[in-house]
């Protein structure tokens, strides 16, 4: 290379700090094989660009070191131009002026970072040169990881685009935590009807291939080919040859507290279908408290079963797989309530989770709203909004978002289900920011008689039957108590990948709540930091289900985007 | 709901609910041998007994029977209760000394030795494995034989039944293991006592 030339633009010197511009452009002209030097104004600017074409042409230049804010944002604009001009892409080097910068430099300082920088990416440029890009060929297969809402609406997606998706949930059933929901806001239309639909669908799907209670054991690999291997876990049935006529479950001996509903009603056996809708519709055995696996001595359900489906003996089996693309879709937990001390052990203090399958038809209680520890019909109950959320000094900062819809939401069905009960709800400030949300508050308000409270709540303890809610009503200046029959949190949504595995394997980087980190805050919301690894759903930040959905159809777009090209370019790093 | 008081604490449950399962709901303890959520019923212990007041008069009713009612008061732990529970848990660990389920619940309720002559049984006559049998393998391999004191549980004629399918079910919910599985094979206690009857 024997003829480079250097645009600075000045947006980035001035990103960059107080630049004595002379002295760069004086610098860089006296350095190696540097043909020309000039400033220019915006570089971003197509018209500026042409100049640089232009340039190209005239000085003959075989070397191109632009200046600019970020290559990340800019890179693909520039090459364009520089390949249109016949030169290859690594005849080209973009200088990021305005990352990693020290911002606290003096002028003397910055102007020497600036020069250096420059000087760094001419001598890189010069060892580039003869490098030639690789390509790779594309698997065009998808990994979704996660079987909520946002993982079946990005399986759907591409597999309607004509490309294998694998799916893979942990639990045995997809459905995520929509499907435990009761109705949904602002509609109030119930996740049975218009979630189990497109659970069916991806089981109907021809090109999507569910991979129920299994998890990722190892990721390795690049954009286009990623390895992955997943573990297959025991159910101790054979879902080849299960029907799903549910025989076994009504014949266990063993009885185990429904932990689906997290609420002391009803029981589950131990060997269950986790919810009615459950998609694929078949048992597992949890091996904890199978009797057969405790004991060794009953056998009722592989013996009863008119398939002979149920295997004791089975093992986790691993799959070994090739896929070009990776959505992560793991969704979100609810902050525990045993973290907040005062919360910790009554029966009637819920989280939003335990209310929903209190509502919800096919709860244990069938829709019926009753108190966890006697079985009573609450009269008074109070919602209390940012539990954990917006609580720097002691949880999170963020808002968690859902919290003030769903919690008007479920007051809503509460005085549906118990007319002549009240609900209250404390709230910091409404945050209804979503497409008839706030027509939705108003009507929670209005029609159904719901109590506002703006402040916090202080302190709540049982008394007797009841109890006891101080809290302050800042709008009029009062104090509150309320004796409530049942209280309901809005506790904060945490990332479920927090802490996990998987995220330890995947080696990406998330912000220090355990949200994954985006690509570009706000250009690249679905892209991770990983070529190739996509985000969908609250395992980025708080969704609510419109959001969710939106953002795993984006998600499934790039993916789609990804799987037309043959080839994918792989970067000289 | 219907609602009634146990031990002084208001309660509630479904109609058609037992005094134990309304207990149990609450997690009220009431000792049971001869009781499994999934099968009906059968009274056959005894220990479940309970104390329910009714127009003012206290009678002592097994609770896995019966039924609640709207406004009953029961007792579960009354002087009266626990005597007579000590009365029975002694016969039953003088019937089975060596019965580790037997043997806590009677110091439980503090009866260290039976004033009664031990007899070395281990079965108790619960008739969960009856049960088990006829209501969940729906096979009826299992029943009662004999009378009084002869009463045991086997299968007709001391014979291998050709019903039985291994299910296991009733060693699972015996409670005090005579009912035994050995080298995969089903072992009941006629099974070790000298008959006239062949056993293979």
């Amino acid at each position: 290379m024997e003829r480079i030339g250097v645009f600075l633009c000045h947006c980035s010197l001035k990103a960059a700090g107080d630049i004595k511009v002379q002295q760069v452009i004086q610098s860089i002209s006296r350095y190696d094989r540097v043909a020309y030097v000039i400033p220019y104004e915006d570089m971003c600017i197509s018209s500026e660009l042409e100049l640089v074409r232009d340039a190209i042409k005239e000085k003959r230049l075989d070397g191109i070191v632009l200046t600019s804010c970020s290559p990340s944002l800019h890179l693909e604009c520039f090459r364009n131009v520089i390949v249109s001009e016949g030169l290859s892409t690594y005849q080209l080097e973009v200088a990021g002026l305005k990352e990693g910068g020290d911002w606290n430099l003096t002028e003397v300082e910055a102007t020497q970072r600036v020069i250096q920088t420059i000087k760094a990416s001419i001598d890189r440029l010069q060892h580039q040169s003869h490098v030639s890009p690789s390509y790779i060929p594309i698997t065009k297969r998808a990994l979704v990881i996660g079987g909520g809402i946002a993982g079946i609406q990005t399986a759907l997606d591409i597999a309607d685009g004509g490309y294998e998706v694998l799916l893979v949930e942990k639990t045995s059933s997809i459905g995520g935590h929509m499907i435990q929901y009761s109705e949904v806001f602002p509609t109030l239309d119930c996740p049975q009807c218009i979630e189990t639909p497109k659970m069916v669908e991806c089981w109907q799907n021809p090109n999507i291939e569910i991979l129920a209670y299994s998890e990722v054991e190892e990721i390795s690999g690049e954009i286009g080919n990623f390895t992955v291997k997943i573990r297959k876990k025991a159910s101790y049935v054979d879902w080849t040859k299960c029907n799903g006529c549910g025989l076994c479950i009504q014949k266990c001996l063993t009885q185990v507290p429904a932990d689906y509903d997290r609420l002391p009603f009803g029981h589950r056996k131990a060997i269950y279908i986790p919810f009615a809708q459950a998609v694929p519709n078949k048992p597992i055995i949890d091996r904890e408290h199978c009797g057969y696996f405790t004991t060794g001595t009953c056998q009722v359900c592989s013996k009863i079963c008119p398939r002979e489906a149920v295997d004791y003996s089975q093992k986790d089996t691993f799959i070994d797989i090739n896929v070009g693309a990776i959505i992560l879709a793991t969704g979100f937990e609810l902050m525990s309530k045993k973290e907040i001390s005062e919360y910790d052990d009554d029966l009637d203090i819920i989280d939003g989770i335990q209310f929903e399958r209190l509502l919800s038809p096919g709860g244990p209680t069938a829709g019926e709203v009753l108190r966890p520890s006697d079985g009573k019909t609450p009269r008074e109950v109070v919602f209390i909004s940012c539990v954990g959320s917006r609580d720097p000094e002691h949880f999170y900062p963020y808002c968690s978002k859902v919290c003030c819809m769903y919690l008007a939401k479920m007051a809503m069905l509460y005085k549906h289900a118990v007319p002549d009960g009240q609900a209250y709800i404390f709230y910091i400030d409404i945050r209804s920011t979503g497409k008839g949300y706030e027509e939705f508050i108003q009507r929670a308000v209005e029609e159904d008689h719901v109590v506002y409270l703006r402040g916090r709540v202080s302190r709540l303890f049982r008394e007797n039957d009841k109890i006891k809610v101080y809290g302050v009503d800042t709008l009029s200046g009062r104090t509150i108590v309320i004796d409530a029959d049942l209280v309901v949190l809005g506790m904060a949504m945490v990332p479920s990948l927090k802490g996990t595995e998987l995220i330890k394997k995947l080696n990406l980087k998330t912000d220090k709540f355990g949200f994954l980190s985006e690509s570009h805050f706000k250009m690249r919301p679905m892209e991770s930091l990983k070529p190739g690894i996509f985000i969908a759903g609250t395992s980025q930040s708080p969704k609510d289900i419109p959001d969710t959905v939106a953002q795993a159809s984006a998600a499934a777009s790039k993916v789609l985007i990804l799987f037309t090209q043959e080839m994918v370019i792989q970067e000289y790093a | 709901m219907i609602a009634l008081s146990i031990d002084g604490k208001k309660v509630w449950a479904k109609e058609g609910s037992t005094i134990l399962e309304a207990a149990r709901l609450y997690n009220i303890y009431i000792p049971t041998l001869c009781y499994h959520p999934s099968l009906s019923p059968y009274g056959a212990c005894r220990l479940c007994s309970v104390e329910v007041v009714q127009r003012d008069r206290s009678r002592i009713v097994v609770s896995c029977l019966f039924q609640i009612e709207e406004g009953l008061e029961v007792k579960t732990n009354t002087e009266r209760i626990q005597k007579l529970r000590r009365g029975i848990i002694e016969l039953l660990l003088a019937r089975c000394p060596s019965t580790e389920r037997i043997q806590n619940l009677a110091k439980e309720m503090g009866v260290l030795k039976p004033r009664f002559s031990s007899e070395n049984e281990d079965c108790i006559l619960c008739s969960l494995c009856v049960r088990v049998c006829q209501e969940i393998s729906e096979k009826k391999a299992l029943s009662f034989v004999s009378r009084g004191t002869k009463r045991e549980v086997a299968t007709p004629f001391y014979q291998p039944s050709e019903e039985c399918f291994d299910c296991w079910g009733c060693a699972y919910v015996c409670p005090t293991g005579a009912i035994k599985i050995e080298n995969g094979k089903l072992v009941f206690p006629w099974m070790k006592k000298d008959l006239i009857f062949s056993k293979d």
